[in-house]
């Protein structure tokens, strides 16, 4: 579980920011970097978004609004990068990867 | 791919639309081009309530022929003549390719911007698409004009169940996901979802808890690529309350 920070158009931020107008506890985005966290819109329960083509969306909804083959990419090369510092921390105690 | 555009028929003069296919989105259209997603180019197109099994002049349907499915309750409206003779609605567009109707997506330019026409996954009692369930709650009931998703009891584990509709589908041609309740009962503890998973039991790529109102929708329009439609229910451990949905259709666009 973690705080998550939308801005007006309920764009996700892992931190707050000048443009943040509110936050939510969510355990949704555990795990991810702050890349794919960024692409995401979290609209709460109880309140609404309007597409830019008029639809309407009422949380809670979850759903990426950067292409989603960017944020995978970006998680994929955090989790790598996790990899390679496990694997070295391992390797200084001493443990063979 | 270059768009393919039917000539207008003679007696066309009065026609205030066109039907165009290829793979890149038209730019500079006109208003109310039908634009169908598709490589394979088009031949006869015809808009037909039910099923056509020929041609309008009755000769054998030819690989490349379009149907564009007319309907009552669509989200795309339009005079399909100049002086505001027919109003048409549609529903869906398919494509023959030589055996069998597939179904192919379509934009129409209405108003001075694109607007897809939905897809039906689901409706009342019928499904378009092959569908399966998932979990070990239990508790999804089809029924004869609607999908029950019932949840009353007191778990002892985190379960869910999930229904899948369609199997995999390529997200990058969709923008939304509509699902219209018959009725609905909730518990916040035991949400009713709609979501977009990587598999037929998760909802990882998008969620939408469904709440109170009739008509339910899911923004796809960032997911670019392939996933899996499921709807079911969560439940936490020992969660109390009871959810009761009941869906009568199911469409994307």
């Amino acid at each position: 579980m973690r705080t998550i920070y939308l801005n007006a158009e309920f764009k996700c931020s892992p931190t707050q920011r000048a443009d943040t107008v509110k936050s939510v506890e969510t355990a949704v985005f555990d795990g991810k970097c702050a890349e794919y966290i960024e692409g995401y819109r979290f609209v709460p329960d109880g309140e609404t978004w309007v597409r830019e083509d008029g639809v309407e969306f009422a949380g809670e909804m979850i759903a990426p609004w950067k292409p989603y083959a960017e944020l995978d990419a970006a998680q994929r090369a955090y989790e790598q990068q996790l990899l390679t510092e496990y694997a070295a921390a391992l390797e200084v105690m001493g443990v063979k990867v | 791919m270059a768009t393919v555009e039917r000539a207008i028929p003679v007696g066309g003069a009065s026609l205030n639309f066109s039907v165009v296919g290829g793979t890149v989105q038209p730019t500079n259209p006109k208003e109310n081009t039908i634009w169908v997603n598709t490589a394979t180019a088009i031949g006869e197109w015809q808009f037909a309530a039910a099923e056509p099994v020929v041609r309008a002049d009755g000769s054998a349907l030819v690989t490349g022929d379009v149907w564009i499915k007319t309907g009552v309750d669509t989200n795309v409206e339009f005079n399909a003549l100049r002086k505001n003779g027919i109003k048409l609605k549609l529903v869906n567009s398919y494509q023959w390719d030589g055996s069998a109707w597939t179904t192919k997506t379509a934009k129409i330019y209405l108003n001075g911007k694109w607007t897809g026409l939905s897809f039906v996954l689901y409706e009342k009692g019928t499904f378009s698409v092959d569908y399966s369930q998932s979990g070990s709650l239990g508790g999804i009931t089809i029924g004869s004009d609607s999908i029950r998703f019932c949840n009353t009891g007191y778990p002892v584990d985190n379960h869910y169940q999930y229904i899948n509709l369609g199997g995999e589908i390529d997200w990058s041609q969709y923008s939304t996901v509509k699902v219209t309740l018959k009725s609905y009962a909730y518990s916040s503890s035991k949400p009713c979802y709609i979501a977009i998973g990587t598999s037929k039991t998760s909802r990882d790529l998008a969620s939408k808890s469904m709440g109170s109102y009739s008509v339910q929708t899911l923004d796809v329009s960032g997911i670019n690529r392939r996933g899996y439609l499921n709807v079911g229910i969560q439940v936490a451990v020992q969660a109390t309350g009871t959810t009761d949905v009941y869906v009568e259709r199911v469409e994307i666009y």
